[in-house]
C-alpha cells in the first residue's frame, strides 16, 4: 500500500518506536516486523529507517548497542524516554482515530 | 648468507594477498564485499561537495554497518554470502533516490531550520522567496508602468513597421499594443528574465526536488496574480502577468530549477579544499 516515504515521517517513527517498545532489535528486524505487523501494507525503505533511527538516536529516545554472540549486531533498545515519546504520540495518534471515526460515522474495517 | 633468505622472504611477499577483509574466505565473498564497497561508492558519490567529509564518513560507515548486519541475517539461511548482498542491495534500492534522501535530510531538515521550513520543506521555502520576489518585481514595474502610461496622453506604440491597426489585427483588443517606452521595455525583460533567474536560484540552493518546489509555489503565485490582476482592471497588465506565469513561468521556472540542481551538483563534484 505505502512505502516508508509516501506515509508520514511522523507515523513511520511511532511504527519503530512500537516495535522497539516489545523488544530491542536490530535494523532488518525492525524493518520485517513492520511489514509483518501492518500485513505488508506498509513497506520500510532501509534509507528511510536508517535516517530515522539516527534522528531517534540524536534525540535520546533509543540507544543501540553492538551484541556479539554467533554475529556482531547493531542492536536498538527504547529509552525511558523514547517510551514518553511513544506514549505521548499514541495517545494524540488514538484522539485523531477516534475524532475521525465520530466524524465520519464509520466504524472499524477489517 | 643472507641472500637465499631475502629472495625466499621476496617470493613469499609477491604471493601474499594483501590482508583487506580478515574475515573473507572464498573468491565468493570477495566478490560480496567488493560488491558491498562499489554499492557504497555509488550511495555516496552523489553527496560529495554537498555534505562535509566527517558527516560523509560516518554515513558510510553507519550504512556498511546495516548492510552487514542485513547480510548476516539473509546468510543465516544458507543462503552465499554474494547471493545475500545482491538481495539487501535490491532492498536499499536505488542509489541516487537514496542519496537523494540522505541529502534532503542533512540540508533540509536539520534542528536548526524554523517551524516553517520543517513543515513545508526548506526547497518550497528557497521557491517562495525567489519567485515571489521575482513576481513583487513584475508587480512593481507593471504599477511604475500603468503610472507612466497614464501620466502621458497618447503612448507610442511600437510599429515593427506596421500602423496600429495592422497591429491590431494580430493582438487581440483585450491586451494592450506593445509600447516604444522604458517602463514597458523593462516590464517585457523582467517578465522573461526573471522566471529564469529564480528558477537556477532555487535549483543551486535547493538542490533536491527544486522543480517540484518550484511547480508547487508557482501554482499559488499564479492564483495571487489573477487575483491581483482582477483588482487592477481596467488595466489588463495584472492579468496579463498571471497568464504569462501559467504559460511561462511555470514550465521555464520548473526546468530552470531542475537545471540549477544538476549544476549545483555538478560543481560540488569539483575538488576544493574546504577550509
Amino acid at each position: 500500500m505505502a512505502d516508508g516515504e509516501s506515509i508520514s515521517r511522523e507515523h513511520v517513527t511511532v511504527l519503530i518506536l512500537a516495535v522497539l517498545r516489545d523488544s530491542p532489535a536490530h535494523g532488518y528486524h525492525i524493518m520485517r516486523e513492520v511489514e509483518r505487523r501492518t500485513g505488508s501494507d506498509i513497506k520500510l525503505r532501509r534509507v528511510t529507517l536508517y535516517l530515522i533511527l539516527r534522528d531517534l538516536e540524536a534525540d535520546g529516545l533509543i540507544t543501540s548497542v553492538w551484541e556479539h554472540e554467533e554475529r556482531a549486531r547493531h542492536v536498538f533498545r527504547l529509552t525511558q524516554a523514547g517510551l514518553d515519546e511513544l506514549e505521548k504520540r499514541l495517545e494524540k495518534w488514538n484522539r485523531f482515530v477516534r475524532a475521525m471515526y465520530r466524524a465520519t460515522g464509520e466504524d472499524f474495517r477489517e | 648468507m643472507n641472500e637465499p633468505h631475502d629472495i625466499l622472504s621476496r617470493e613469499t611477499d609477491r604471493f601474499k594477498r594483501p590482508p583487506l577483509r580478515a574475515y573473507d574466505q572464498t573468491a565468493d565473498d570477495i566478490a560480496a564485499a567488493d560488491m558491498v564497497e562499489d554499492y557504497l561508492d555509488h550511495q555516496m558519490a552523489p553527496l560529495i561537495g554537498l555534505i562535509p567529509l566527517e558527516e560523509r564518513r560516518r554515513i558510510r560507515r553507519d550504512l556498511a554497518d546495516y548492510l552487514a548486519n542485513d547480510v548476516n541475517e539473509l546468510a543465516e539461511e544458507g543462503r552465499s554470502r554474494l547471493d545475500c548482498v545482491r538481495s539487501v542491495i535490491a532492498e536499499y534500492g536505488d542509489t541516487r533516490a537514496a542519496a537523494d534522501e540522505i541529502l534532503d535530510h542533512w540540508l533540509h531538515q536539520k534542528d536548526g531550520n524554523g517551524r516553517l521550513s520543517r513543515r513545508f520543506g526548506v526547497p518550497k521555502i528557497y521557491a517562495a522567496i525567489y519567485f515571489g520576489v521575482a513576481t513583487s518585481v513584475v508587480g512593481i514595474l507593471a504599477q511604475i508602468h500603468i503610472s507612466a502610461v497614464n501620466s502621458q496622453s497618447n503612448p507610442l506604440p511600437v510599429g515593427f513597421g506596421l500602423s496600429p491597426a495592422q497591429l491590431r489585427t494580430f493582438i487581440p483588443s483585450s491586451l494592450p499594443l506593445p509600447e516604444s517606452s522604458p517602463t514597458f521595455g523593462t516590464l517585457i525583460a523582467a517578465l522573461f528574465a526573471l522566471p529564469i533567474t529564480a528558477g537556477v536560484l532555487t535549483g543551486w540552493t535547493a538542490i533536491v526536488h527544486p522543480a517540484r518546489a518550484c511547480y508547487h509555489v508557482m501554482l499559488i503565485m499564479i492564483m495571487f496574480s489573477f487575483a491581483s490582476g482582477v483588482l487592477m482592471l481596467p488595466a489588463c497588465y495584472g492579468l496579463m502577468i498571471a497568464v504569462l506565469q501559467m504559460l511561462y513561468w511555470l514550465p521555464v521556472g520548473c526546468l530552470f530549477a531542475h537545471i540549477g540542481g544538476i549544476a549545483r551538483r555538478y560543481y560540488a563534484c569539483r575538488y576544493r579544499e574546504t577550509p
